[in-house]
């Protein structure tokens, strides 16, 4: 394995100067910005925001371009704690938690851990990059048809844990999402499929509509029918997270780094995954898991961790191989 | 249908419907001849899991004996408030294409915090033109996104 220290301190000198830091700040505050409104992920953050860093040099612009993805992907879990409207598929674990601490008025140290959580994962998992990329990118390729199939039945069948007693109705919407997903053009033979003589779902149904019309529209028909003027009717507001719950959110930071980072190297295992699998972990090995999906601040730093480290983790093979890992492999996303 | 029995027989019937509606609909997916996973197989499948799944919801639902769990279900004031947002959701679909994003959503956004929010029509229509100058000054002029932009555009 070619390793050299003094390539890796090169680029810490020539990352750290006060210009290329201060363009990874703008990158991460208008990736932040984007990424909070609903449908506008961190890829389609980085293509509206690509313009801006055309005027730049490559180094600062590869920089900025980093953060504006890193910001994006933080963005998204905001809207998924404060109204219950997650982003973009991968905040839709961090919303079962981050939205019922928010109703407890602790949005502001859900937010927190979603920060400290995802930087802490992000760090971790770029350690990862920088060390192991070449000989962790050939393991990471040798993944064929019937590893994936594994790895989508295990992605589905986290069903079980997350619907707890109701698993026949987990059941039914696992299924009913799948066939959500069949609508439209077969991506193999590209035979059209259950559109029903309507030209507008040749092209299928996006999945961030179903996740608005999920959550959104659901989150305001609930408000609408008991004519809930304040979103959070409590008296006490927190604006930080406390030691208390950084010390019980460490765990879960450090094992969403693991599996954030390791499944982040499977080309087309996407962070919609990744989220859901940290989630499922963090629940597993709780020793009160019927705190989650009551505000349990583990199921915020699980996934939230996991995003980020799943980005490094991505990284991998498009760094050891030009692969870029998030080919879209709608099964995957429509499932999580 | 105020107990969860009622609500998971109703739900088990529509379910074993929309199962039945797939597997017909999969039926007639033509396929190509040299494809070993033809592309009616998953929605087949899928089709009879949503088909066999609702049945055996409404059935466990029929033989239950137990206690009964009602449904907090909203009262007619409610009812009538969740359907006229429901309303004003699909005008606003049938509107946003002619009128375009910022002014659709100017006049759903006024009509809806006029209504729901029981405030002086005045004030919910600068909110809703509020709202639309905000849209249009940041989703269309500022990030480029191709909304459907209406008489503006001319």
């Amino acid at each position: 394995m070619f390793f050299s220290w003094e390539y890796l301190f090169q680029g810490f000198i020539t990352a750290l100067t006060w210009q290329n830091l201060f363009w990874a700040l703008v990158g991460a505050l208008l990736g932040t910005l984007i990424g909070v409104l609903p449908g506008i992920g961190p890829t389609s953050g980085i293509a509206i925001l690509l313009p801006l860093t055309t005027v730049l040099d490559p180094i600062p612009a590869i920089i900025m371009m980093s953060a504006i993805y890193y910001g994006g992907m933080y963005g998204g879990s905001t809207t998924a704690i404060v109204v219950n409207i997650p982003g973009e598929s991968a905040s839709v674990p961090t919303a079962l938690d981050g939205y019922e601490l928010a109703k407890q008025g602790r949005a502001g140290p859900a937010l927190g851990i979603a920060a400290i959580s995802s930087f802490v994962a992000g760090t971790l998992s770029l350690l990862g990059l920088t060390f192991f990329a070449p000989a962790l990118a050939s393991v990471a390729l040798a993944f064929g048809p019937p590893e994936y199939f594994a790895l989508m039945f295990m992605g589905l069948s986290l069903v079980i844990s997350l619907s707890q007693k109701a698993l026949l109705k987990g059941l039914i919407a696992t299924a009913l999402g799948v066939l959500a997903a069949t609508i439209g053009q077969d991506p193999l033979t590209g035979d059209v499929r259950l559109t029903f003589g309507s030209e507008e779902l040749i092209a299928g149904i996006s999945f961030i509509s179903v996740i608005i019309g999920l959550f959104a529209i659901g989150e305001v028909l609930v408000n609408v029918e008991h004519a809930i003027t304040h979103i959070y009717e409590h008296k006490k507001l927190e604006w930080m997270p406390t030691w208390a719950d950084i010390k019980q959110c460490g765990g879960a930071m450090i094992r969403s780094s693991f599996i954030g980072f390791f499944l982040g190297l499977l080309p087309g295992c996407s962070p919609s995954v990744t989220t859901f699998v940290a989630y499922d972990v963090e629940k597993r090995v709780s020793k009160h898991p019927e705190r989650f999906g009551k505000g349990a601040m583990e199921g915020v730093a699980g996934p939230e961790g996991a995003n980020n480290a799943t980005v490094s983790g991505c990284f991998v093979p498009l760094f050891a191989f030009g692969a870029s890992p998030r080919v879209r492999r709608w099964p995957c996303s429509w499932a999580a | 249908m105020k107990s969860q029995r009622v609500g998971d027989i109703i739900s088990g019937v529509f379910l074993v419907l929309l199962g039945l509606v797939v597997v017909v609909a999969a039926f007639q997916i033509k396929g190509a001849p040299d494809v070993r996973m033809q592309p009616r197989t998953l929605p087949l499948i899928l089709g009879c899991i949503v088909g066999v799944a609702g049945a055996a919801l409404a059935l466990r639902a029929w033989l239950y004996r137990g206690p009964a769990r009602t449904v907090p279900w909203p009262d007619r004031t409610g009812i009538r408030r969740v359907l006229i947002t429901l309303a004003a959701l699909i005008v606003f679909l049938f509107l946003v294409q002619p009128l375009g994003m910022p002014l659709g959503s100017s006049l759903l956004v006024g009509f809806l915090v006029w209504y729901l929010g029981d405030y002086r029509p005045v004030y919910a229509g600068l909110l809703g033109l509020a709202t639309g100058g905000v849209i249009y000054g940041v989703f269309i002029r500022l990030l480029n996104l191709s909304f459907p932009i209406g008489p503006l555009g001319r």
